[in-house]
């Protein structure tokens, strides 16, 4: 009895931490969130790229994107906020705003296509860009 | 004088490292020519970003197996833990913790590894421990350079070769780069500059502080010290000797994995395949300056330990440099000096060791065992 | 590890208004390896202290230098470029190499001193991390370098061109990529790109194994693809033997990988240089000597002034113009004429890096090339060449 006691403490101790661990994950994980203001087709139209979007994540300063820019911005934990601002043309006035919170949980990157989200698209969210490959800068000849 | 049985010069010869030490600082100090709030931050930098290894450093010495050379096996865990966090991208406070959390078990079972064969290598423990770190260091890096990205998942192309596996030799730590340090920003003016206070790391440290002095005194601990003392004795005492030792060396293994990550946190880079290098031997080197042998150590040593070596690390360079007019030449300055140092300190130990047992052997109360003795 | 030193020492002595202050108006501090480790760096740091003078006898210029053993000591690197921040005086600092620990240091001295201007020579970190401390870091430019040297040996008379190299230095993405560009430079010039292994120098036969390969080998790879062949190493180790096999037997020479008058010449020759130390145009004069009397000539080149040297002074007298105000820094023509100041005779090209994989330009990441001395023969104006567009995008 008292072996299984022991047995069932250490069970209960490890599946803690084990729970511990993943929450931590959960909270820790950084996202990078590519801002797209590409023109983009689906099912055969065409959404043209923005002529300016104001990209606010997390209430912190905007991002200017301009037609045909990617930005990226970078949040900590499972969700964030985002306000978009759709300006009508270049330096000109707010024609449409959208605020949403997104939800990448456990996942990654992801990218957002800024023309779909205008469009009022459903399907807005984009795989992010394969993944930048950082050349190794080599040192002198060893 | 004969009330504590020991003289000025006595005194002088117990504590002749610190006070070298203390002699050369005091010189090389106006020769640097660096602010009085540059030292102190930098001090403060240094003690939170050490403290934590050399601390690890004391249980081992309690148990009587010397100098624990074997905790770089801790710090390579501690690694592969920041590693596996920066791979997943979790940063802040939860990605240390997790780090901590991975490197755990990776250090408990080089831990237990460790203490079975220091076990068997009884009397030799810190040459033993010495290699022991090499042959692990080669089974680090084999599964660094070649499993991560194979047979460990590694997603994160920043932090691989271009060929598809390993570990790029410099990984960057800015997700967990100082989130100790900084997580209680604390800062006061001092004689011209601010000083920065690392208070969430000071915390820490003062809370391992607290949980060695009540170790001590608890029945593993006291397990230990016996053991410190005579092996023998305890053995018949009925206490599990190898068993213990083992648990001993497990404890500092793992403490060392959190002190690297805490070393590493305020570092920000990693060199996957160096930062562990120096691990053992800059923490037992603060040690022994500070006054501790390799049968005592005692909290204090830690302390003025970790100030006097890491201030002649910061002086001497430009003290040298300042006095000779060459650049370089305080580099060589710093590494003959410290490097120097650490040898004497050895050598005074053993040979205050030899005089005290002559000492005792005159007064006929020398020990049974000529091996171990308190200093 | 043999690191190049770049000579980078270009001071403007622009001191002639303020010449009887006693105490500079800024200081500059430079941190290099030590003459063990990188000589021809920390000679550039003591050309710029004789022309600047010392800081700490009123001139401009503080010298630090970083452990021999820096991948295992970043402590004290990180420790040495920050305690450069405790001067208030001092407005920029110069790491040339750019090693480990280098990124850590600026960030250190970014919170303290937003104010001084941090620049990289030949930076060991990524691009995109050292770039986010630094205002400025420098690399040699392999990537043009990929279409201009297989240029420069059609240029000289060469046929053939032989790549020697190993599976290590292969695995780097720089020199891995520049291979492939080289490959495909030399089908658009019309020559046969051949690839040679030899033994890696860190492996198990060592530099002396490695050496003696190559001696052994020339005579049947002359013999194999005829004396018109232009060789090209990425090691240093085999430098030396390849140099001394093509003077005795025939073959080109365009350029070493990190080239410099030192590297290889005086061994493979039997140079001694030890009266001209750091006078680059006496070096070369001399080494040319001794390549045209070893019947060397219009086969054999090099870059006239060594990397690590012009590295060194280049980026203090650009800091010090910037401070001056007498140069901007996003500007690639201002920091240019700083190379060339120091390299009399000899033209440098720079250019900005770009990540392979995102595309995106990083103005922040310099790379740079000089032009190819030819013994006997001169430059072979290789900077003024405008390598086209589509070899940038060439990967492994």
């Amino acid at each position: 009895m008292k072996t299984f006691m022991r047995f069932f403490q250490r069970t209960v101790l490890l599946a803690l931490l084990i729970a511990l661990g993943t929450w931590l994950f959960y909270i820790g994980r950084e996202h990078r969130v590519f801002l797209d203001n590409k023109s983009i087709e689906r099912d055969g139209k065409n959404f043209r790229a923005l002529e300016q979007v104001n990209v606010s994540v997390n209430g912190g300063d905007p991002i200017e994107l301009l037609a045909r820019d990617r930005d990226v911005a970078v949040t900590v934990g499972p969700k964030f906020s985002i306000k978009v601002e759709v300006l009508d043309s270049m330096g000109g006035d707010v024609a449409r705003t959208v605020e949403m919170t997104m939800e990448p949980g456990f996942g990654k990157d992801m990218m957002i296509s800024l023309p779909l989200l205008n469009a009022a698209r459903g399907d807005f969210i984009l795989p992010p860009p394969g993944a930048a490959s950082a050349p190794e800068t080599k040192s002198a000849n060893p | 004088m004969n009330k504590t049985g020991k003289s000025f010069w006595a005194l002088l010869a117990d504590n002749a490292v610190p006070i070298v030490f203390i002699v050369i600082s005091a010189i090389a100090i106006p020769l640097s020519g660096f602010s009085a709030s540059y030292l102190v931050q930098e001090l403060l930098v240094r003690i939170g970003r050490n403290s934590f290894l050399i601390l690890s450093l004391l249980i081992p010495i309690m148990a009587g197996m010397g100098l624990n050379f074997g905790m770089v096996l801790g710090a390579m865990a501690g690694q592969i833990g920041l590693i596996l966090v920066s791979d997943w991208s979790i940063v802040g406070i939860p990605g240390m913790v997790l780090a901590m959390m991975v490197g755990t078990p990776i250090a408990a079972v080089l831990g237990v590894f460790c203490g079975n064969v220091l076990n068997r290598a009884k009397g030799q423990e810190m040459v033993t421990g010495y290699i022991l770190g090499f042959f692990i260091n080669g089974v680090y890096q084999l599964v660094v350079l070649y499993l991560m990205g194979w047979v460990i998942p590694i997603t994160n192309p920043i932090l691989l070769l271009s060929r598809g596996y390993g570990i790029r030799n410099a990984v960057s730590l800015i997700g967990v780069r100082g989130i100790l340090d900084n997580l209680i920003p604390v800062s006061f003016p001092f004689m011209g500059g601010v000083v920065r206070v690392p208070l969430a790391t000071l915390l820490v440290i003062a809370a391992f502080c607290v949980f060695i002095v009540w170790f001590r005194r608890t029945k593993l601990g006291q397990d230990m010290r016996a053991i410190g003392q005579s092996q023998s004795v305890s053995d018949s005492a009925g206490i599990a000797v190898n068993r213990t030792r083992i648990i001993a060396i497990v404890i500092s293994t793992v403490l060392a994995c959190y002190g690297q990550i805490i070393y590493l946190q305020n570092m920000g880079t990693l060199n996957t395949y160096n930062s562990h290098d120096q691990a053992g031997m800059f923490s037992i080197a603060a040690l022994l300056i500070g006054g501790a042998s390799v049968s005592r150590a005692s909290i204090a040593n830690v302390f003025v330990g970790v100030i006097l070596f890491h201030l002649m690390f910061i002086v001497a360079p430009m003290a040298g440099k300042n006095l000779i007019g060459q650049a370089q030449i305080g580099e060589y300055f710093r590494v003959f000096v410290s490097y120097g140092i650490i040898a004497i300190a050895l050598v005074l130990h053993a040979w205050k060791r030899n005089r005290d047992r002559e000492a005792a052997r005159r007064s006929l109360r020398g020990p049974a065992e000529g091996a171990k003795e308190a200093a | 590890m043999k690191k190049f030193v770049v000579l980078g020492l270009l001071v403007c002595a622009l001191f002639v208004g303020t010449a009887w202050a006693d105490e500079a108006a800024f200081h500059i501090g430079i941190m290099t390896g030590t003459v063990s480790q990188s000589e021809d760096d920390l000679r550039g740091a003591e050309l710029m202290i004789q022309k600047y003078g010392d800081a700490s006898k009123g001139g401009m210029i503080t010298h630090v230098t970083y452990p021999d053993n820096f991948m295992s000591e970043m402590e004290t690197t990180i420790t040495q470029i920050a305690g450069l921040a405790d001067d208030p005086k001092m407005k920029v600092i110069v790491v040339n190499q750019g090693i480990p620990g280098t990124t850590e240091g600026f960030r250190r001295v970014r919170e303290k001193r937003p104010d001084i201007l941090l620049f990289a020579g030949e930076a060991h970190e990524d691009p995109g991390v050292i770039t986010s401390a630094a205002d400025m870091a420098i690399n040699t430019d392999n990537i043009s370098r990929g279409y201009t040297i297989p240029l420069g040996a059609k240029k000289m008379g060469a046929d053939t061109f032989v790549h020697i190299s190993f599976p290590r230095h292969m695995s780097y993405e720089t020199l891995g990529r520049r291979r492939a560009i080289m490959e495909e430079a030399c089908k658009d010039l019309g020559i046969k790109f051949v690839f040679e292994t030899a033994p890696d120098p860190t492996g198990d036969v060592g530099v002396a194994g490695a050496q003696q390969y190559i001696l052994e080998r020339m005579p049947a790879w002359i013999e194999q693809y005829g004396k018109n062949a232009a060789f090209f190493c990425t090691n240093d180790a085999h430098t030396e033997p390849l140099l001394k096999r093509i003077a005795e037997l025939g073959g080109y020479f365009v350029e070493a990988d990190l080239p410099s008058p030192l590297m290889g010449y005086p061994g493979a020759l039997g140079i001694d240089l030890s009266k001209e130390s750091g006078n680059w145009p006496a070096i070369l004069k001399k080494v040319e000597q001794a390549v045209i009397d070893a019947g060397g000539k219009d086969r054999m080149g090099t870059w006239a002034f060594s990397y690590g040297y012009t590295n060194s002074a280049a980026l203090a007298e650009f800091g010090k113009r910037i401070v001056e105000g007498k140069a901007k820094m996003d500007s690639l023509k201002d920091l240019i004429a700083c190379y060339n100041e120091y390299c009399p005779g000899s033209k440098w090209s720079a250019s900005y890096y770009t990540d392979a994989g995102t595309g995106v330009r990083n103005k922040k990441f310099v790379l740079v090339r000089q032009d190819t001395y030819v013994f006997g023969k001169g430059t072979l104006g290789l900077t003024e060449v405008e390598v086209p567009e589509k070899y940038f995008s060439i990967s492994k």
